[in-house]
């Protein structure tokens, strides 16, 4: 009787224990969670002792040398033929949200999370040297996220690839018609391919066209490359169509990153 | 009390470098995914043989560390460690480990492992996930981690202590 009642009691323990990892996952995730000071402070210790430890394997990395500044260059020549124009513009009309206008930080990653479905990467710069939730996160080969969570020391990079419903980047796409706009919504990782949806069956669209950010909801700026088409697939109904788009970026080999902060003054 | 601690160290550790540094090393990360910690959690259960609240605490401490360090979660790999080690303890209780039973042993753990979190999100509809993702997972995280799961395994086997409580 006093067994029966004991395995009774560790099974209720073992579903409570269940379910309450549940929700705490869940507050976990949720993205407008903040980091409450003890949190943020245990996280600079643990990334300064990661950073220790890291320090050895970090140097024989072969891109250690290279000049981080060049991804932001890679980036803004991508835009070359406007920036002139787009300087004007800025003059002219307080225009914001363009490459031209930013200062950026590199950063070294430390680690990344090793959690298969929310795909994020931890940083070795913080709200010290000026960054913020939200900041666009490049490599020399386009846009690779943004800031999820900032502490002092060390920032989580939430990646594009993540297949999480809240992440979701406006894109523009260059057709030989013209400009169309859509969201970045999800990554095959099989293919390594990132998948744009709720493309217009009606756009013609070709392998090889340009994906950008299209600066459209205020958060990437406009022009950050992203890939070339390498597939269309209509819906079942052929109302819209969903692009398989192949980035140069290996997110699986990512040590090195360019945070583009605020505007220049 | 000192060799888990230090297994448990050195496999924690371990399991960050790897992750970072394998795809630099190899190429291709996605068929070597690490779990060392995890690994190192269930193979030093028979350390703790008659002092299964130490293990349990030793496994929520453990799942804190590794949320803070490594996947930026608030406390979930603790409960879900402790849940772990919890399984680890009957199931020891009940079967004579060898090589072979260390092996499906770490096998099945990294299984339900996957399993908890993936219908945690499930449940909660954060991520979207089917069952080729989980089956994709698992059988991409087994390789690496059940050769290191063996290798600890033959260490801590021919450790004094161990060999004592066995």
């Amino acid at each position: 009787m006093y067994r029966k009642h004991r395995k009774k009691k560790k099974i209720i323990i073992i579903l409570i224990a269940i379910f309450l990892s549940f929700f705490i996952l869940f507050y976990s995730l949720s993205s407008n969670r903040k980091l409450t000071i003890i949190e943020s402070t245990l996280k600079d210790g643990a990334m300064l002792i990661l950073k220790g430890v890291m320090l050895p394997f970090t140097s024989l990395n072969a891109d250690k040398d290279v000049d981080q500044t060049e991804s932001y260059l890679i980036q803004k020549n991508l835009n070359v033929h406007l920036e002139e124009e787009i300087e004007q513009l800025r003059e002219t009309l307080s225009l914001n949200q363009t490459l031209t206008g930013y200062d950026i930080v590199n950063a070294t990653v430390i680690t990344r999370n090793k959690a298969y479905w929310y795909q994020t990467l931890t940083i070795d710069k913080g709200s010290k040297d000026g960054l913020k939730e939200n900041m666009v996160v490049i490599t020399k080969n386009g846009l690779i996220g943004k800031l999820q969570k900032v502490t002092t020391y060390s920032s989580e990079v939430k990646l594009i690839t993540a297949n999480d419903v809240n992440n979701k980047v406006s894109v523009s796409i260059a057709t030989t018609t013209g400009e169309t706009t859509a969201l970045l919504s999800g990554y095959d990782k099989e293919n390594n391919l990132v998948l744009i949806s709720g493309v217009d069956s009606l756009v013609d669209i070709q392998e090889g066209d340009i994906v950008t950010t299209s600066g459209l909801g205020g958060m990437f700026p406009r022009g950050i490359y992203i890939g070339e088409v390498k597939t269309i697939t209509n819906d079942k109904y052929g109302l819209s169509k969903t692009l398989g788009v192949s980035t140069n970026q290996n997110f699986n080999n990512i040590h090195y990153v360019t945070v583009l902060k605020e505007e220049k003054n | 009390m000192i060799t888990p601690i230090i297994i448990i160290v050195i496999s924690f550790f371990l399991d960050g470098i790897l992750s970072n540094f394998l795809c630099y090393m190899l190429n291709d990360l996605s068929l070597f995914t690490p779990y060392f910690t995890l690994i190192s959690l269930i193979v030093i259960h028979p350390f703790f043989i008659k002092e299964n609240n130490k293990y349990y605490i030793l496994a929520a401490i453990l799942g804190f560390l590794y949320d803070l360090f490594y996947t930026n979660l608030f406390l979930t790999n603790a409960i879900f460690f402790f849940l772990i080690s919890y399984f680890v303890s009957i199931i020891e209780r009940k079967i004579e480990l060898n090589l072979f039973t260390n092996l499906l042993l770490l096998a099945l753990m990294l299984m339900i492992y996957h399993l908890i979190f993936a219908l945690a999100l499930f449940i909660f509809n954060v991520v979207p996930i089917n069952i080729t993702n989980i089956i994709y997972l698992i059988s991409h995280s087994l390789i690496l981690n059940l050769i290191y799961g063996e290798i600890l395994f033959l260490l801590c086997k021919y450790l004094p202590k161990r060999r004592h409580l066995n």
